[in-house]
Parts: structure tokens; C-alpha cells; sequence
């Protein structure tokens, strides 16, 4: 008897570990990449080292750390390219995007790919590869576009590559202007804010909430307003509920003589304290011809994520135009000047291209810094 | 005239037939002669039967099949002894149930309980179980519950990289190989990390999309 009861412990406890190594441990998995047959980048090589796919409860997990390389085949020089990562079209979690801006690539040329993320898919998926990727898009220097754009891609890097454009010729021009000493310090100032930025993190969930919290309000966005603008908001509220705020909506006017079809308003809460954190941004598919009015709204919520001992609630809401995309593709971003003079500097953080020129001068100093400025 | 066949004729001698088929085969034995002679057969067969097995082989030597049993029992326990030599096991084996035995039984139970739990159960479930558990033992419910656990899927852009979140649940989804990473979210259901790969010195924007 005695015998029976610890053997039968025994097992129980190597079966137990057993199976917890069944699902810790994952299997190695080497994802599928569609590239179109007239694609401007072929893929050269891939490295799946460390993508591991493992169950957890009844989702796989699916951890991919790659290095590919990809070539341009083009006759153009590749500025950006988004890739997308997918494991599961309609599961949370299961699908994103690598965008890779601010790129110089030239023709024939190669460039390096390090692709980190984690995907979810339902164990129930059945067969098939844990994950595919694909191509969502690719920007040239003429801000020409080649892919599907099922992500917006073609917005979103053309964006990019107006700010790196905007961001080099501020700095080109300080150079030139001031001297490299007056660049370091503007290179520094920019190091020293990192810390001050108010990075807590931001909450954002889709569809409405089913119950209302006590002591909800509206409460009015105040409009901080660009002169060269194309679009002029107003009338903006959403509703608060301590730390929470949500369906933000407001009405926009288009004042330049060009249809807009697209537009994102950046969205700044500021809490108890007075500090201001950047929630996000509201984008919306419009159609504006010269001097109409509509309304954006988003059936969307943003929240503080709570930490322990940091009660932040929401006490004001600032909202600017970020940037317009006109019918005809062209793209509006706001200027350095009217970034600097509305105070935003500290609340955006650094552009993509401000992101690459700091780590250029933090790994390799000044003159590589400038050697940089000095390519375009 | 169609006569029973074998087994329904056996059935109805040994009395195993149901009513209806009982009184429709008793009606036609009543009426043949062959059939009710086949019947009285099935019975005295029976009933010899019957009687055989309430006796005991004269021949059985009790002293004997006490001895083979005691011997198959001494044979099995030494086989059980030659393959189980791995010193581990034995040490195992010999402990006592009502020491290190025992507790080591209740711990693998437990983490058996405890594996199943963490690999099936929802953690909503969880959460409300706690709920309740701390309702119970406090005699008042729970702080206020966020408001986001209403919404269905949850995107958190913070320092540490993206995360969903869904039913309590969270996952991260990118995990910078920079320090410096920027997060925003985008009322559209995405939120975004970017960050300076170390290996490349190339801006990486990784998206996670809600839906």
C-alpha cells in the first residue's frame, strides 16, 4: 500500500513536469514570405534563428525573431517599406506590421530586415504555417508606392518620409547656419527630453463599453491651431470618466482650395497634475472639398493603464491637426516652427528620422552625424 | 401453420420471453404437439443445469488450490522486485504513507490541479473566483472594477513594448531591442513601438492590430 502511494506521487509529479515542459517549450518554426512576382524588393536570405512556436492554454504562440535580406530590384531608391506579419487574420493579436522608414536603399542595393515579435493563433487553426509575411508596401524617393496598402501603408510612410525630409533640412540648415556646436546642443536638448516625455503607456479599445461609469462627463477639447493647417478644427468633446476617455468626436473644416480625404488628429490628455501625455491619434476617411465642414468621430476608447499608486485622471484635452492627405496623394505635416511654438516638442517625442540622426550621434558622434546630414 | 424458432421456443421455456411474445408462442405450444415437446426439452435442460451448478466438484482438493494461489502471489512480488531494481524508485517505494509519502502525493496532486487550472481555465474565471473568494472573507466586495474590462480587446502601448489584452488576460506582443522606444496608439484599433535596432541602426515601427 505504502508502496503503491508513492510510486503513484512519483508519477504524478514526472507526468507534471512533463507536461509543463510540453507547453513551455517551443517548437522551432520557419514562417512563409509572399512576395509578389513584380515585387521591388526580392529576399536574398532569412535567418529564423530563435522563432519557436509553443501552446499556451488554447492559443500557439508564435515568437519570431528573424533576419532577412532583402534586395531593391528596382531603378529607384527605396525610402520605406512595410512588411505584415500574420498568424491569424480575425484573432486579437494575430496580426501586425514591420515597417522599416527613413531608409536610403539604391538600386541593386541590399539592406538588413530584424523582425521581433510575438503573434497569437488559435490552436483550433489546424495545419499551415504558424505565420506568413508578406508585403504590405514599398516607398521610393519620388514617394511613388508599390503593394496592396491594406494597412495604410502608403499614408503612413509618406508621412514618415515628409518628416525626415522636414527633420534633415532643420538640421542641415542649423548646421549651416550655426555651426556643428549649435547642432550637438540641438542633438542633446533632444537626448534630454527623452527622459521628460511622459511615456505611462495609453490604453486604446475599439466599440462601445457596456456599462457607464459613475460621474462620467463630456468634457470640450481645447484646439491648439496651425496657421498653414489646411484644416481647422472645432467643436470637439468626449466623453471622461476618470481615468478614461472615449468617443472623442468634432468637427473639421477643410480652408485650403484642394479636396482632403484623410486626416489624423493628434489627441493630448492632460491629468490632475497638469502634465500632458499624447493618448494617440484619431485618424479619419473623409471626403472635404475646399471650405466643408464635417464631423470625425471614433467609437473608441483611451485609458491611463492603472499603477499602483498613481491615480491619473483626466482633467483636459488638447487636440491639433497632425496631418492631411489632399485627393491627389499629396500629404500636409505641421512645420518644426509650428511644432516648436505650440510646445509639442516635448509631448511628440522625436520623428522616426530625429530617432535615427540621435543614434547616429550617440554611437559615432558628431561627424558621422553630420557625414549623414550632408548624404541628402 | 409457422412454428417458433429454436431460441424464441428456448426463451419461452426459461420464462425470459416479454408478455406479448409470451403469450403468442404459449398459444401456438398449446396447439402443437412438436413445438411443446421441443419446449419441454429446453426446460428439463435447464433445470439439470440449474442443479449441476449448485454443486462442487467432488474431486476439488482445497489444501492444493490454497498452496498454488500462495505460490503465484510469492512468484509475482519477487517478478515486482527484479524490475524495480533503480535504487530511486526503491527509496520511493519504501516510503511511508503517513510521512513523506503522503505529502508527496498531496504536492503532485496539487501541481497536477494547479497545471490543469493555469493551462484551461479562462483567467476571467479566475479573477471572479478571487472576487468571490475575497467577498466571502472580507464580508465587502472588491474595489471598482476598470472601466476598460468592457471593451473586448485591449491595446497597451507603454515602455515595455505593446500589449493586447483580452479577458484579463495580457499578452506582449513587441519587445523592443531598444531602450529608446516611442509607443502610440491609434483610435483605429492599433498600437504602435518604435525603436532604433541596435544590430541595423535602423527605425523599426512594429504595429499590433486589434483586429
Amino acid at each position: 500500500m505504502r508502496s503503491r502511494a508513492g510510486q503513484f506521487a512519483f508519477c504524478l509529479a514526472i507526468s507534471s513536469a512533463l507536461a509543463l515542459s510540453a507547453q513551455t517549450l517551443g517548437l522551432q518554426v520557419v514562417p512563409r514570405i509572399d512576395l509578389p512576382k513584380d515585387s521591388p524588393v526580392a529576399l536574398i536570405s532569412a535567418d529564423w534563428g530563435g522563432s519557436t512556436a509553443s501552446a499556451r492554454g488554447g492559443a500557439m504562440i508564435v515568437d519570431l525573431h528573424a533576419a532577412l535580406s532583402l534586395r531593391n530590384s528596382t531603378a529607384k531608391r527605396v525610402r520605406g517599406i512595410t512588411l505584415t506579419v500574420v498568424a491569424q487574420e480575425v484573432t486579437p493579436g494575430g496580426k501586425g506590421s514591420l515597417s522599416i522608414p527613413c531608409l536610403d536603399v539604391g538600386p541593386g542595393e541590399a539592406f538588413p530586415v530584424r523582425l521581433d515579435m510575438r503573434l497569437l493563433r488559435p490552436l483550433q487553426a489546424g495545419g499551415g504555417l504558424p505565420a506568413q509575411i508578406g508585403l504590405d508596401g514599398v516607398l521610393f524617393d519620388d514617394l511613388s508606392f508599390y503593394g496592396p496598402d491594406h494597412l495604410n501603408s502608403r499614408h503612413t510612410m509618406t508621412v514618415w518620409e515628409m518628416e525626415a525630409r522636414r527633420d534633415r533640412r532643420y538640421y542641415k540648415a542649423l548646421l549651416e547656419k550655426s555651426g556643428p556646436t549649435v547642432l550637438q546642443n540641438q542633438i542633446l536638448a533632444v537626448l534630454a527630453r527623452e527622459p521628460e516625455r511622459l511615456q505611462v503607456g495609453m490604453e486604446v479599445a475599439r466599440g462601445p463599453a457596456t456599462n457607464v461609469e459613475p460621474g462620467g462627463h463630456d468634457l470640450q477639447f481645447a484646439f491648439l491651431r496651425f496657421p498653414d493647417s489646411p484644416v481647422e478644427p472645432s467643436d470637439g468633446i468626449a466623453q471622461v470618466a476618470g481615468n478614461e476617455a472615449r468617443e472623442p468626436r468634432m468637427d473639421v473644416r477643410n480652408r485650403s482650395d484642394r479636396p482632403i480625404r484623410y486626416l489624423e488628429i493628434g489627441w493630448i490628455l492632460q491629468d490632475q497634475r497638469g502634465r500632458d501625455f499624447l493618448a494617440g491619434s484619431v485618424p479619419a476617411r473623409v471626403t472635404l472639398a475646399p471650405g466643408q465642414r464635417s464631423q470625425v468621430h471614433q467609437d473608441a476608447a483611451v485609458k491611463f493603464p492603472g499603477r499602483p499608486g498613481q491615480a491619473l485622471s483626466i482633467t483636459g484635452m488638447t487636440g491639433f491637426v497632425n496631418n492631411v492627405e489632399f485627393s491627389d496623394g499629396a500629404v500636409w505635416i505641421p512645420s518644426r516652427a509650428e511644432i516648436q511654438s505650440a510646445g509639442l516638442e516635448s509631448i511628440l517625442g522625436p520623428s522616426p528620422e530625429e530617432q535615427r540622426l540621435v543614434q547616429i550621434y550617440r554611437r559615432k558622434g558628431l561627424q558621422a552625424l553630420i557625414a549623414e546630414l550632408k548624404k541628402f | 401453420m409457422r412454428h417458433p424458432g429454436e431460441s424464441e421456443l428456448s426463451l419461452f421455456a426459461g420464462g425470459e420471453l416479454g408478455f406479448l411474445e409470451r403469450l403468442r408462442i404459449g398459444r401456438h405450444v398449446s396447439h402443437c404437439a412438436t413445438c411443446r415437446a421441443q419446449s419441454d426439452l429446453f426446460r428439463a435442460d435447464r433445470e439439470r443445469l440449474q442443479v449441476g451448478l449448485g454443486k462442487l466438484p467432488d474431486e476439488l482438493d482445497w489444501r492444493r488450490l490454497a498452496q498454488e494461489m500462495t505460490a503465484n502471489i510469492r512468484v509475482g512480488l519477487e517478478a515486482g522486485e527484479c524490475v524495480g531494481p533503480v535504487r530511486g524508485i526503491h527509496h520511493l517505494t519504501s516510503w511511508n504513507l503517513n510521512g513523506w509519502g503522503l505529502g508527496a502525493m498531496i504536492a503532485g496532486l496539487c501541481m497536477l490541479v494547479a497545471l490543469g487550472w493555469w493551462m484551461r481555465m479562462p483567467y476571467s474565471d479566475t479573477q471572479s473566483l478571487a472576487h468571490a473568494l475575497h467577498t466571502v472573507w472580507t464580508g465587502h466586495g472588491p474595489s471598482a472594477e476598470p472601466l476598460s474590462s468592457d471593451h473586448g480587446v485591449i491595446l497597451e502601448a507603454g515602455t515595455g513594448g505593446i500589449e493586447v489584452k483580452q479577458n484579463g488576460q495580457s499578452m506582449t506582443f513587441v519587445s523592443p531591442r531598444s531602450e529608446a522606444l516611442t509607443v502610440s496608439v491609434s483610435l483605429q484599433g492599433s498600437a504602435q513601438a518604435s525603436y532604433v535596432d541596435s544590430d541595423t541602426g535602423q527605425v523599426n515601427i512594429a504595429n499590433v492590430y486589434a483586429q
